[in-house]
């Protein structure tokens, strides 16, 4: 596999690209585990964060559990919950911060079925959440009612990947990550299941400035090119209607997905960095910040303040030392929960 | 576009230590200057008085703009503290013992030598350019000029734009090099400053450091966030020192130091009592003062705002998503965008301050008609009412000008006054319109501040419910606000009837961002010339 961030010039994969695609690859996942957050300083700009995001992400191609499909059900029902109580009667344009709503998203209310993807449907207002039945309307105005998880599979919420294809058109490809481990175990039914566990928090500049920096760096097996853009297949980001990884937008501070719980979150950019750790929906989870010290000293102490070990976080050292040597220029810290 | 990760890279794995050559420069002459005017600036700041504060600031731009920059040792130096005034009514005011003669006397011996600093500083470009290593030059923008001055064309290879790193995204974009020249101390912020990471990430072979001896380098500069702050003084000659917690990134520097000239009252061993960058680190003047950054924009002057606060801007790119946006200073917002200042109510941007104010015309007009009959005779009326400043007879002239970007008056809100007493202003004539209930003067000083961008930052009108809709209202200008970024770098457009906000926009394209300033509440979201904004860099 060569690797080029520079058109034209084509280069094996260099040594701290394979660092950092191995450091999201071996990122513990998954059981009982102590929190941690790292801060990964790097001697310039770059894609870095995309690039151990994409190795987080080739890990979960290996898990079982690691897909939408599970809670897929509850998912919809807490959406048309926000929709048909909170944000169909409110009358302010969505903005949650001021209104205080407690969500972060707005809920339409649309629906999408992976049978007729152009359409979009309207959860219903007979939706009854005390017996679990989601109901959404035709545009004849004909009503249908799912009662079981098994139906719902094939709808999902306007605007986000579905959970699960039911063809193997628009599938991912393994083949993409194939050069960029030795042997990838991929179990094939994820290859068709969105999975919104893992999450990529983008640049304070939003989507596009994150997208156009991920897409200048490129892999070439020999057969084809990927950039990371699409390896990462972030919805929107690629022509694959999987999503494995959800988008976290600093700008907007909206994720691109309803009710997503996501254990590790890879965090590109200092600014995106101390949002994450802000947030609430983040709370739980792994963070990973990738910054570059061609910034201000404010901004570089700020970040650094975060790193900290304090009463509830203290230095990993045992994760520190479980990692190679560090290609020159790099250098990481890693908090974990105490007492864990 | 930032370099390409993979060049850097290639870069750090080819060089296990990069160099510092540090060339500490001594002159007894200019140690003399030195210490003289630090002596007067300590003295000024300590005073209560609005006005020491004010000249000791003005002296510290001096000081430090000698110590950060290649200066020619000429008559501008004995001539800028000639114009503090005429030594002994100076020393008297002041109660200073001598230190004042004492500068002056110094800065005069110095126009009889060439600054050796400069000397080195061109003998090490021009041994660079003879080795053919590609070199570049870390200064702030305004300390660009001695540089150029530096340079015979027809005998040196000219330095040209390519050379020049003004800021750390100048250095961001720059591919790997041969050696970094830098003059003065490595400081993270203000005076003499330069990124932390030409340190902690360097991307050229050797620093080459010309500084003042008794200058030293602050404390943990070269900060990674990851790794503890490395001491220059305590680590000479190696990598780093990391936590034990933590993986450096194992960058390390070998260091030289070569001393020359003599200066024989100073100290022979580094006192931080004596180093200017660490006993005037602050402005001087009272009050309570907060960290700004400062945007730099095209038609001169700039606005000081609080750091990593939102501001509302403008990109010009054509393919932008959204090219109007409340912005982070420095992350988001960037050189080549437009600040927008959002100037609401009171005044009508449609006829009155494209050209003048509507109280400024006035009292301009009257102000100048003072200057042409007997200009010392209202300069003396002003100074004898309290407008104590230096340089009056100048200022006034400035305060004549014709409104540019802001309205050119007084600083200071009791000087203003003074100034609109002094000019006898007919009140009940020239204000048909007055329903607030303010004097002339008071409503003349509205439309100044106005001018200079106070209406937001005032915060009556609730900040983010204005700037909201103001982007509502702008994405409604698009098209006429892109044709007047192509045409200038400064513009204004009113708000057209109907809309939920009356007034205007003023826009101002940026040229740089430059973090290290300390200011007052007061001075920040305003328009200010870069004389003033100087005052307030840290050091």
């Amino acid at each position: 596999m060569d690797f080029s961030d520079i058109p034209g010039e084509w280069q094996p994969i260099p040594s701290w690209v394979r660092f950092l695609i191995n450091l999201g690859y071996g990122w513990p996942r998954g059981g009982p585990k102590p929190r941690r957050i790292a801060l990964i300083s790097m001697p310039c700009d770059s894609a870095a964060a995309g690039l151990i995001a994409v190795g987080a992400m080739v890990r979960d191609l290996a898990d079982p559990r690691a897909n939408d499909v599970d809670g897929h059900y509850d998912k919809l029902l807490l959406y048309a919950r926000q929709f048909l109580e909170s944000c169909d009667p409110c009358d302010m344009k969505c903005q949650p911060e001021i209104r205080h709503c407690g969500y972060t998203k707005q809920a339409t209310g649309k629906l999408r079925s992976i049978r007729i993807p152009r359409q979009t449907f309207l959860v219903s207002n007979r939706t009854d959440f005390a017996e679990r039945k989601l109901a959404w309307t035709y545009r004849s105005g004909m009503i249908e009612w799912t009662y079981t998880p098994q139906h719902a599979i094939k709808w999902y919420i306007d605007g986000e990947p579905p959970p699960e294809l039911n063809e193997t058109d628009g599938e991912l490809s393994s083949e993409a990550y194939k050069g960029l481990f030795d042997q990838p175990i991929v179990l094939l039914e994820n290859l068709r299941r969105s999975y919104s566990g893992l999450c990529f928090a983008g640049r304070a500049g939003g989507e596009s400035v994150s997208r156009e920096l991920c897409a200048s760096m490129r892999f070439n097996n020999g057969i084809a090119e990927y950039s990371l853009d699409e390896l990462l297949t972030i919805h929107g980001w690629s022509e694959c209607n999987v999503s494995r990884i959800a988008f976290f937008n600093p700008r907007t501070e909206k994720l691109d997905r309803s009710n997503a719980s996501s254990n590790l979150v890879i965090a590109d950019g200092d600014t995106s960095f101390l949002k994450v750790c802000d947030r609430a929906e983040f709370a739980a989870s792994d963070i990973i910040g990738v910054i570059h010290r061609n910034v201000e000293r404010d901004r570089l102490e700020a970040v650094g303040a975060k790193i900290l070990p304090n009463q509830w976080m203290s230095a990993d050292t045992d994760k520190l030392c479980e990692l190679p040597t560090l290609p020159r220029g790099i250098s990481i810290a890693i908090l974990k929960e105490r007492g864990m | 576009m930032p370099t390409a990760a993979s060049s850097i890279f290639d870069f750090l794995s080819r060089h296990e230590n990069c160099s510092v050559q540090r060339y500490e420069i001594a002159s007894a002459s200019f140690g003399a200057l030195r210490r003289a005017m630090a002596s007067i600036i300590r003295h000024l700041r300590e005073s209560q008085d609005h006005d020491a504060n004010e000249i000791s600031d003005q002296m510290r731009v001096l000081l430090f703009t000698w110590l950060t920059s290649p200066v020619e040792f000429n008559a501008t130096i004995p001539e800028a503290i000639q114009s503090f005034g005429e030594p002994t009514v100076f020393e008297m005011r002041w109660g200073l013992r001598g230190e004042y003669r004492e500068a002056l006397r110094a800065a005069a011996n110095l126009t009889s030598e060439e600054n050796p600093l400069r000397a080195k500083l061109r003998t090490v470009i021009r041994e660079l350019r003879a080795a053919g290593i590609p070199s570049k030059i870390f200064c702030h923008r305004k300390a660009r000029p001695h540089f150029d001055s530096l340079l015979v064309p027809s005998s040196d290879v000219c330095v040209d734009e390519s050379c020049f790193l003004h800021s750390v995204r100048d250095y961001n974009n720059t591919p790997p090099f041969g050696a970094l020249l830098k003059v003065g101390p490595l400081r993270s912020a203000g005076w003499g400053a330069v990124p932390d990471a030409v340190m902690s990430a360097p991307r050229f072979e050797t620093l080459i450091q010309i500084v003042w001896s008794g200058c030293a380098d602050e404390p943990g500069f070269g900060y990674d966030p990851v790794t503890s702050p490395m001491n220059h003084a305590a680590n000479q000659n190696h990598a780093p020192a990391a936590h034990h917690d933590t993986l450096g990134n194992n960058v390390s520097w070998l260091r030289n130091i070569t001393r020359s000239g003599e200066d024989p009252l100073a100290t022979i061993e580094y006192t931080p009592g004596e180093d200017e960058f660490y006993i005037l680190r602050e402005p001087g003047q009272q009050g309570g003062r907060r960290p700004a950054t400062f945007v730099e924009i095209a038609e001169g002057g700039g606005i000081l705002y609080p750091p990593n606060s939102m501001i509302l801007s403008f990109d010009p790119a054509p393919d932008i998503k959204l090219p109007f946006a409340l912005r982070q200073i420095g992350e988001t917002l960037t050189t080549e965008m437009f600040v927008i200042l959002t100037h609401v109510g009171d005044v009508d941007f449609g006829n009155v301050l494209a050209s003048e104010g509507r109280y400024s015309l006035i009292w301009k007009q009257q102000l100048n008609e003072e200057m042409q009959i007997n200009p010392d005779g209202i300069c003396r009326i002003l100074q004898n009412n309290g407008v104590s400043l230096l340089s009056l007879r100048t200022c006034v002239e400035n305060w004549c000008q014709p409104s540019t970007t802001v309205i050119h008056a007084p600083q200071q809100k009791k000087h203003f006054k003074i100034l609109i007493e002094a000019l006898s202003i007919d009140a009940v004539a020239n204000d048909k319109n007055n329903s607030a209930g303010l004097t002339w003067w008071q409503r003349a000083w509205n439309e100044i501040r106005i001018s200079r961008g106070e209406a937001i930052q005032a915060g009556v009108q609730g900040h983010e419910v204005v700037e909201q809709q103001a982007l509502n209202i702008l994405t409604k200008l698009l098209s006429d606000v892109r044709r007047k970024a192509i045409a200038s770098a400064g513009f204004r457009i009113a708000i057209p009837n109907g809309e939920e906000l009356s007034g205007g926009f003023v826009f101002h394209k940026i040229i740089a961002i430059e973090e290290g300033y300390l200011v007052s509440e007061t001075e920040i979201r305003v328009v200010r010339d870069l004389n003033t904004v100087e005052q307030w860099r840290m050091s």
